[in-house]
C-alpha cells in the first residue's frame, strides 16, 4: 500500500507540472491580454505595464520565470486584482469553497446511495419509480434554475432561510445560511449517484453469489448492505471523484446566487479576464484535488474488491 | 389509398396549410428612407450586402438590444449581420485595435459638458476606433476650446455635434437613467444626473431603521483597485471619495464640484492659472495635507511607470501630453507648490469644466511616505493614512468592505454617519432578495426582469450616459455614409427603449445625454 | 424436414425483451415524436422563430401565442421547439462521442492495467486539469465557429468520466472465472474486451450515457452565454431555461419562459432516462 501511495504522489507531482505547463502555454495562446480595459492604454503607459508584468520577455522566459516562482513558494501576483498575491486571494476562497462542498458531497453520496439501493432493492415498484421520478428532477433541473426557485419558495415567500451569504460565525442563524446552498449544489449529484447506484447494484443483485446469500436465509439488508453495496458501488466510485473534485473548487452558479465567496468565482472571472497567475493557481489546485481524489478512488476499488491488486 | 394512410395524409395536409408567417408591419417613413439610401448606394432590398458582424460584450441587457437590431435590420432592409458577444477585456482589445464591424460601446461623462462626449472622437481621441475624423470637427471643438464667451462656445459644440452627427460614425441607442432603490429611513440622499451620492450627510431615521446605525449599501462588483491613479470605474470612485478629500467634491444635491480641501481659488484673467488655497487639514495619522502632497500625487498619476490608463485626464493640464507620451519627465506637469497650502496649476488652455475634472480620483492625493513603504499595498486597512471623512477598516475581497467615521478629518463634526458597509455582492438578484430582507438598505442596479416596478422606494433619474453602436468605417461597405445612415434609420430605439429596457432609458438621436447639454 | 424453430442472436432476443417493456416502449415512441416535432412544429406554426414584436414582449401565454413571448417579443412555442432542434443535436452526437471514445478508452485501460493503464490514466488526469474554456476559446480561433465544432468539443469533455467509469468496471470484471476460462481458451486480448467485458458493462455505461446528455446540453448553453456556441436568433433549451432562469424574481413571475422550455427538457430526458432503463433491462446478460 504504501509503495502504491509513495508511487501514485510521484506520478501526481509529474501530473501536476504537466498540467501547468500545459496551462501556461495554452492560456497564453489564447486571444486576448491581461492590459486591455476600458479605457485604452497610451502606448508608453502599456510598455511600462508590460514590463511590471514580465510580459514583453520571451515566453519561454516567462515561464521559467513561473516555475521558479512555483518551486520557492511564490505564486505571484494577480493581474486583475492590483496589488494581491494568488495565494491570498486563492486560499481562503478554496477554504469556503470545501466546506461547502464537502457538505455537498456528503450529502449527494448519503442520499444518492441510499435511494439508489432502495430503487435497486424494489426494482420496477412503487418505490423504484417515485425514487427515480425524483433523480429525474434532480437531473432535468439545472442548478441556476434550481437556486433561484428555492430560494423563493423557503426565503422570500416563506422566510424561512436567509437569502444569501456565509456563515459568519457557527451560531444556528448563521449556519442557516447553508442549507439552501448545499442543497443547490447537491441535487443533481444526488440524483446521478442515486441512477448510477441502481445501476450498478441491480447488475450485482441478479448474480449467483447473491442468490446464493439468499438461498442461505440472510436477511434482505444483510444480503443488500453487506454483499452487495460493496460491488454495485463501483459506478459510483468512479465517478464520485471527478465529482469531488468540482464540488470541492466551488460552483459558480450556486456562489454567484447566494453571494459565497468561494473559489468557482475565481475560475470563472480569472479566465475572462485573462489574469494568468490566477488562472494557473486555480486550475493547479483543481488539478491536486483531481489527482488527489483519484488516487483515493483507486485505493477504494481494492478495497471493496479484494481481487483488485493496486499496481 | 389505405385506411390507415388517410389520417396521415390529412394530417400532413392540415399541417402544410397552417405554415403562413406573419406578415410585417407597414414600414414607417424612416425606413422607407433607409431603405432609398441603402439602394442607392447599390444594395437595393439589402442584395449583395455581406454579412457583418455585430460585437458586443456579454450581457444580457445588450443580447437582447443587439438580437432586436439584427431583427430590425432583417425585416426593415434585408442586410444580415451576425451577433457576436465576447467577455469584457477580449471585447474591449478587440474594439482597441479596429478589430470589428459594428461595436457596442457606452460612455459615462466625467463631467457633465457635451465636450466630454465630443472629444472622443476627435482625431487624437484614443477612444475613437471607427476611422472616422473630420476637419471640420476639430476646427469646431478647437473654437469652442478658444472662446470664452458661453453662448459662442454652445453654438460651436452644437454644430460639432452636428457635424459629427451627420458623418454617422456611431448610431446612439439611448441615454441611460440612474436606477437606485433606497431604504425609505436612508434620509439625505439626492437623485443627480452623476449618480454620485457623498455617504457623509446621509442618516437612518424612522421606522426600520438599523438599531446599530450601520448602513449598508452594495457597490457591485469588486473594484480592480483602490489606488486613485488607476481606479477607472464608478465602483471604486464611490469608495475613493469616501477615502480621500481633493482640492473639490462632488456635493450631495447635484454631484456638482463644492470646495473641499481648497476652500477658495484664483483664476488668472486668461484662465490659465488656477492658484488653490488649501485648508487647515491632517492625514488620519497626524501628518498636515499640504499642496506638495498634491504636487507629489498628480506627478504620480501622469507618471506612466504607474501604469495609469485614465492619464489622459491630466491632459488639461501643461505638459501632460508629453510627459503620457514618455517624452518628458513627470516634474515638469503644470503644477507646483507655493508654499505649504497654495498650490499653482498651469492649464494649456481655458478650460470650463476645470473643477468638474478635479472631482475624478486621478486628482485626488496620496499620502507619500506610505506609498513608498507599502507599494501596491498602501491603500490596504492597517498600512492606508487617509484624509477624507471615512477610514476602512476592513477589506473583504469580493464580500464587504467596512468604513467608519475618520477621527482625523477636518470636518469630522459634518459627518453624521458614524460607519456605513460596503457588499462586493455583483449577483444583482441576490442583492435585491438580500435587500427586500433587510440586509442590504441599497441598491443601485436593479436587474432587467422588473426594472420597472416603479416602487416608491425605487428612484429613477437621468445619468449623464449614454448606448450607441460604432461603426468601423475603414470597412466596406460601411465606409459609404449612406449605408450607415440606412443602418441607423432602421434601428427603431423608441421601440427598444420602451419594450426591451422598460427602466424610462430616454431614445437617442444624439450623442450627448441631456444631462449635459448646454441650455 | 424444415427447421421450425429459427435461432435468434442475442441481440434480436434483447430488442424483443425491449419492447415487451412498455414503458420503455412507449418512451421510445415518445421520444421520437419529441425529436420529430422539433422538425415538424416550427414549419407549421405561423410564427417565425425570428420575427420580433417588440411590443408584445414578455406576454404571458394567449390566443396570438400559445406559449407566451420572450422578452424581445418573439413566439416562445416556435422557439421551445427550434431550440429542441439543437438540444437534441447536441446531446446525441455528443454522447455518441463520448461513448465511443469513453467506452473503448476504459474498457483498455482497466484490462490491460500496469503500465498501459497507468499512462492513460494520468493521461486522463491531465485532460481534467486543462482549462477547457480556453481550449474551446483556442479551438474556435483556429475553425472558426461551427455548429459542429461545440458539438465535438462536448464530446471531447465528456468522454473522460465515462472512461473511468468503464475502466473501474472493468478492473472488477477481468478478475472473474470466465476471463480466466476465455485466456485458458486462447482467446485474444481484443476478444475478450469487445466480446466479454464490453457487453457485461453496459448497465452502468448506458444510464451514465444518458446522464450525460442533460450534462451536454447545460455545457453548451454555458458555453452559447460566454458567445462560444449558438449565437442569436438560434437558441436552445439551455439558453431558453437560462434566459428564463434569469428572469425569475419575487415580484414579476414569468413563469412560461422557464416551464415550457423546462417542461421539454425534463420530458425529454424523462422519457431518455426510460429508454436507457429498458436497454439495460433488456440487455442484461443475467436477467433470463
Amino acid at each position: 500500500m504504501l509503495a502504491f501511495l509513495a508511487k501514485r504522489v510521484a506520478g501526481g507531482i509529474l501530473t501536476l507540472f504537466v498540467i501547468g505547463s500545459l496551462c501556461f502555454f495554452i492560456t497564453r495562446f489564447a486571444p486576448g491580454s491581461p492590459l486591455t480595459g476600458e479605457k485604452k492604454l497610451p502606448p508608453e503607459v502599456l510598455r511600462n505595464l508590460e514590463r511590471a508584468y514580465n510580459l514583453d520577455q520571451p515566453i519561454v522566459t516567462q515561464y521559467l520565470h513561473q516555475l521558479k516562482g512555483y518551486l520557492t513558494g511564490d505564486f505571484g501576483l494577480s493581474f486583475r486584482y492590483l496589488g494581491k498575491r494568488v495565494d491570498e486571494l486563492i486560499f481562503p476562497s478554496f477554504a469556503t469553497s470545501v466546506y461547502l462542498g464537502a457538505l455537498g458531497f456528503c450529502l449527494a453520496m448519503l442520499q444518492g446511495v441510499a435511494i439508489g439501493v432502495l430503487a435497486a432493492a424494489r426494482h420496477n415498484r412503487v418505490p423504484d419509480y417515485v425514487s427515480m421520478s425524483f433523480a429525474l428532477a434532480g437531473i432535468s433541473i439545472p442548478n441556476f434554475l434550481l437556486g433561484p426557485l428555492l430560494v423563493m419558495a423557503f426565503a422570500l415567500w416563506r422566510q424561512w432561510l436567509p437569502v444569501a451569504g456565509w456563515p459568519e460565525d457557527l451560531s444556528a442563524g448563521e449556519l442557516l445560511k447553508l442549507v439552501l446552498p448545499v442543497t443547490t449544489l447537491s441535487l443533481v449529484h444526488t440524483a446521478y449517484i442515486s441512477r448510477l447506484t441502481r445501476a450498478g447494484m441491480m447488475d450485482v443483485l441478479s448474480r449467483d453469489y447473491i442468490r446464493t446469500a439468499r438461498a442461505k436465509g440472510l436477511s434482505e439488508s444483510a444480503v443488500l448492505l453487506r454483499h452487495a453495496l460493496k460491488n454495485g458501488i463501483t459506478p459510483v466510485v468512479s465517478y464520485a471523484g471527478p465529482m469531488a473534485a468540482y464540488v470541492f473548487t466551488g460552483s459558480v452558479v450556486v456562489e454567484k446566487i447566494f453571494a459565497i465567496p468561494g473559489m468557482g468565482q475565481h475560475f470563472v472571472d480569472s479566465s475572462l479576464a485573462r489574469d494568468y497567475p490566477m488562472i494557473m493557481g486555480t486550475m493547479l489546485v483543481y488539478s491536486a484535488l483531481i489527482i488527489v481524489f483519484n488516487i483515493l478512488v483507486d485505493v477504494a476499488y481494492s478495497l471493496l474488491d479484494p481481487r483488485v491488486r493496486l499496481t | 389509398m389505405s385506411s390507415s394512410a388517410r389520417p396521415l395524409v390529412l394530417a400532413v395536409a392540415l399541417l402544410a396549410g397552417c405554415g403562413r408567417k406573419d406578415s410585417p408591419p407597414p414600414a414607417p417613413p424612416e425606413v422607407l428612407e433607409a431603405r432609398k439610401l441603402l439602394a442607392e448606394a447599390g444594395f437595393p432590398g439589402g442584395v449583395g450586402f455581406p454579412t457583418l458582424e455585430l460585437l458586443y460584450n456579454t450581457d444580457e441587457y445588450h443580447q437582447k438590444i443587439a438580437a432586436a437590431i439584427q431583427e430590425m435590420w432583417r425585416v426593415n432592409l434585408g442586410v444580415a449581420v451576425d451577433l457576436r458577444n465576447l467577455e469584457f477585456p477580449i471585447f474591449m482589445g478587440m474594439v482597441h485595435r479596429g478589430e470589428f464591424d459594428i461595436a457596442r460601446q457606452a460612455y459615462v461623462g466625467e463631467y457633465a459638458d457635451p465636450y466630454a462626449f465630443l472629444e472622443l472622437f476627435s482625431a487624437d481621441s484614443r477612444s475613437n476606433s471607427t476611422g472616422w475624423q473630420s476637419p471640420r470637427y476639430e476646427e469646431l471643438l478647437a473654437s469652442s476650446e478658444a472662446t470664452s464667451d458661453p453662448s459662442r462656445r454652445r453654438e460651436a459644440l452644437e454644430q460639432a455635434e452636428r457635424v459629427l452627427l451627420d458623418g454617422v460614425p456611431l448610431f446612439p441607442i439611448f441615454h441611460y437613467v440612474a436606477h437606485n432603490m433606497i431604504k425609505p429611513f436612508v434620509k439625505g440622499v439626492f437623485p443627480n444626473t452623476r449618480d454620485i451620492h457623498p455617504l457623509q450627510g446621509v442618516t437612518l431615521e424612522g421606522a426600520n431603521a438599523p438599531k446599530d446605525g450601520v448602513l449598508i449599501f452594495n457597490g457591485g462588483a469588486e473594484p480592480r483597485s483602490l489606488d486613485p491613479a488607476l481606479s477607472q470605474d464608478v465602483g471604486g470612485y464611490k469608495i475613493l471619495m469616501h477615502l480621500l478629500e481633493g482640492l473639490v467634491m462632488p456635493d450631495a444635491k447635484e454631484g456638482a464640484p463644492q470646495p473641499a480641501l481648497a476652500d477658495r481659488w484664483d483664476v488668472s484673467e486668461d484662465g490659465r492659472t488656477w492658484t488653490f488655497h488649501l485648508r487647515e487639514a491632517k492625514w488620519s495619522n497626524g501628518d498636515p495635507v499640504t499642496a506638495g502632497d498634491f504636487v507629489y500625487s498628480w506627478r504620480r498619476a501622469v507618471d506612466p511607470k504607474t501604469g495609469s490608463g485614465y492619464s489622459h485626464r491630466m491632459y488639461a493640464l501643461r505638459g501632460a501630453r508629453e510627459i503620457v507620451k514618455g517624452d518628458a519627465d513627470p516634474s515638469t506637469l503644470g503644477v507646483r507648490a507655493l508654499d505649504e497650502r497654495t498650490l499653482e496649476v498651469s492649464l494649456v488652455r481655458r478650460t470650463p469644466y476645470f473643477l468638474q475634472i478635479l472631482c475624478i480620483n486621478l486628482f485626488f492625493p496620496v499620502h507619500r511616505a506610505t506609498v513608498e513603504k507599502h507599494g501596491a499595498r498602501f491603500m490596504e486597512p492597517g498600512n492606508a493614512v487617509v484624509n477624507g471623512p471615512y477610514v476602512m477598516t476592513e477589506w473583504s475581497l469580493k464580500k464587504r468592505k467596512v468604513f467608519v467615521r475618520n477621527p482625523a478629518y477636518r470636518a469630522v463634526d459634518e459627518v453624521k454617519l458614524a460607519k456605513f458597509i460596503f457588499l462586493a455582492v455583483e449577483n444583482a438578484d441576490t442583492a435585491f432578495n438580500l435587500y427586500e430582507g433587510g440586509q442590504c438598505h441599497w441598491l443601485f442596479r436593479i436587474p432587467l426582469a422588473y426594472v420597472d416596478i416603479r416602487r416608491a422606494d425605487h428612484w429613477v433619474n437621468p445619468y449623464n450616459a449614454t448606448y450607441f453602436y460604432a461603426f468601423n468605417t475603414r470597412k466596406k461597405p460601411l465606409d459609404d455614409g449612406r449605408v450607415r445612415k440606412a443602418l441607423s434609420l432602421a434601428v427603431d430605439r423608441e421601440k427598444i427603449a420602451k419594450y426591451i429596457l422598460r427602466g424610462g432609458e430616454t431614445p437617442a438621436t444624439r450623442l450627448v445625454p441631456p444631462p449635459s447639454q448646454l441650455r | 424436414m424444415e427447421l421450425a424453430i429459427q435461432g435468434r442472436s442475442p441481440t434480436q432476443l434483447a430488442l424483443g425483451r425491449f419492447r415487451k417493456n412498455r414503458r420503455a416502449w412507449i418512451s421510445f415512441w415518445l421520444l421520437l415524436v419529441l425529436g420529430l416535432s422539433t422538425v415538424v412544429v416550427p414549419w407549421s406554426t405561423s410564427h417565425d422563430f425570428r420575427t420580433q414584436t417588440l411590443e408584445r414582449s414578455k406576454e404571458a401565454p394567449n390566443g396570438t401565442y400559445w406559449m407566451g413571448t420572450d422578452a424581445n417579443g418573439r413566439d416562445l412555442m416556435v422557439r421551445t421547439f427550434m431550440g429542441g432542434r439543437i438540444s437534441f443535436a447536441v446531446g446525441l452526437l455528443a454522447t455518441v462521442i463520448s461513448l465511443a471514445i469513453g467506452v473503448a478508452y476504459g474498457a483498455i485501460a482497466g484490462f490491460i492495467r500496469g503500465k498501459t493503464d497507468t499512462l492513460m490514466m494520468r493521461f486522463v488526469d491531465v485532460l481534467y486539469g486543462l482549462p477547457h474554456m480556453f481550449l474551446v476559446i483556442i479551438a474556435m480561433a483556429i475553425f472558426g465557429k461551427t455548429f459542429l465544432l461545440v458539438f465535438i468539443i462536448l464530446g471531447c469533455f465528456s468522454w473522460m468520466t465515462m472512461a473511468r467509469i468503464v475502466r473501474g468496471q472493468v478492473l472488477s470484471l477481468r478478475e472473474k472465472e470466465f476471463v480466466e476460462a476465455a485466456r485458458a481458451l486462447g482467446v485474444s486480448t481484443g476478444s475478450i474486451i469487445s466480446r466479454h467485458m464490453i457487453p457485461n458493462i453496459l448497465g452502468p455505461v448506458i444510464v451514465y450515457a444518458t446522464l450525460t446528455v442533460p450534462s451536454v446540453m447545460l455545457q453548451e448553453s454555458f458555453l452559447s452565454f460566454l458567445g462560444l456556441g449558438i449565437s442569436e436568433p438560434q437558441t436552445s433549451w439551455g439558453v431558453l431555461i437560462n434566459e428564463g432562469a434569469n428572469s425569475l424574481n419575487p415580484i414579476r413571475v414569468y413563469w412560461w419562459l422557464v416551464v415550457f422550455p423546462g417542461s421539454f427538457l425534463a420530458l425529454t430526458l424523462f422519457t431518455l432516462n426510460s429508454v436507457g432503463d429498458g436497454l439495460r433491462d433488456a440487455f442484461d446478460v443475467q436477467q433470463r
